[in-house]
């Protein structure tokens, strides 16, 4: 079965963009994403083929529209969740209790 | 978890990855200042110069040249390169009768070329299949030589600068 991530010979997604060739991390969360990644797999949380293929079990749509470190992220929280290393009730409260500290400290 | 069912309230990206590492470090799974050091090393330590450095020294070292064409691996270690995702290293060399094509991943491979920006551009991924008849691909040399995940394969650019084809890449995923 193909998936979305599976793009090879599909045609028709127009030029490349050459000029963004800044190997750099754009954003903090994109550095942040890719070293819990490499972390839990050092740690034995997942392999890298689960890895892989949770990302390619996104929606279509999604993985099309979203970037690359962001198929990073989705599949982080989708095995990370799924193996039990904690749980999407925990998960949503982590964010809520992040997002009224983050809030505190706004100017 | 479910990403189809949309029981999360929307998230910023960073917030998302701020639980993500707050949580893995409270069940110990990874070490307080962990990520700091990892992000670090793959932003300040890590880069493209390290692969230039080995390029410009094989433009002026033919015998070290050689040795990297023969076996990149144990060359690329004379220069303290190597480790992880270095661990099997094919380099090829473009002359003006072959030009190698690099099945190029979308993962970012800082190891001795960061892959640029436009190599994470999902539309980039399917661009060197479209044309196969065209070009040699690295991706049966390299089977050729080593089956493994983790083999790369890097293409020096030629000193005329006739084109800017450095990249390092993983020939053998998809």
């Amino acid at each position: 079965m193909r998936s979305i991530a599976d793009m090879g010979g599909i045609q028709g997604f127009g030029p490349v963009n050459r000029a963004d060739d800044d190997t750099r991390f754009k954003r903090e969360w994109e550095a942040k994403t890719f070293a819990v990644n490499v972390l839990s797999l050092a740690a034995g949380c997942f392999n890298i083929d689960e890895s892989r293929y949770s990302m390619e079990r996104m929606p279509p749509a999604d993985y099309l529209t979203t970037s690359y470190f962001e198929h990073w992220l989705y599949s982080l929280e989708d095995l990370l969740i799924s193996k039990g290393f904690f749980t999407q009730r925990e998960y949503e409260a982590q964010i809520a209790e992040l997002a009224v500290t983050e809030a505190g400290h706004a100017p | 978890m479910r990403h189809d069912d949309h029981t999360m309230p929307p998230s910023t990206l960073a917030l998302r990855i701020k639980a993500i590492e707050t949580l893995m470090v409270e069940k110990g799974k990874i070490d307080p200042g962990a990520v700091t050091e990892i992000v670090d090393i793959f932003q300040n330590k890590l880069g493209p110069r390290i692969g230039a450095g080995v390029v410009a020294r094989a433009w002026s070292d033919p015998a070290f040249k050689a040795r990297l064409l023969d076996d990149g691996t144990k060359a690329l270690k004379e220069m303290g390169v190597g480790g992880l995702q270095g661990e099997a290293m094919i380099i090829l060399e473009n002359t003006p009768e072959v030009h190698n094509v690099c099945r190029r991943h979308g993962t970012n491979l800082h190891l001795i070329a960061a892959a640029s920006s436009a190599s994470r551009d999902q539309y980039l991924r399917n661009s060197n299949w479209i044309f196969p008849g065209t070009a040699r691909c690295v991706f049966s040399i390299a089977m050729r030589k080593s089956a493994t995940w983790f083999c790369r394969s890097a293409l020096p650019v030629r000193r005329d600068g006739a084109r800017k084809n450095w990249q390092l890449s993983s020939p053998v995923t998809p």
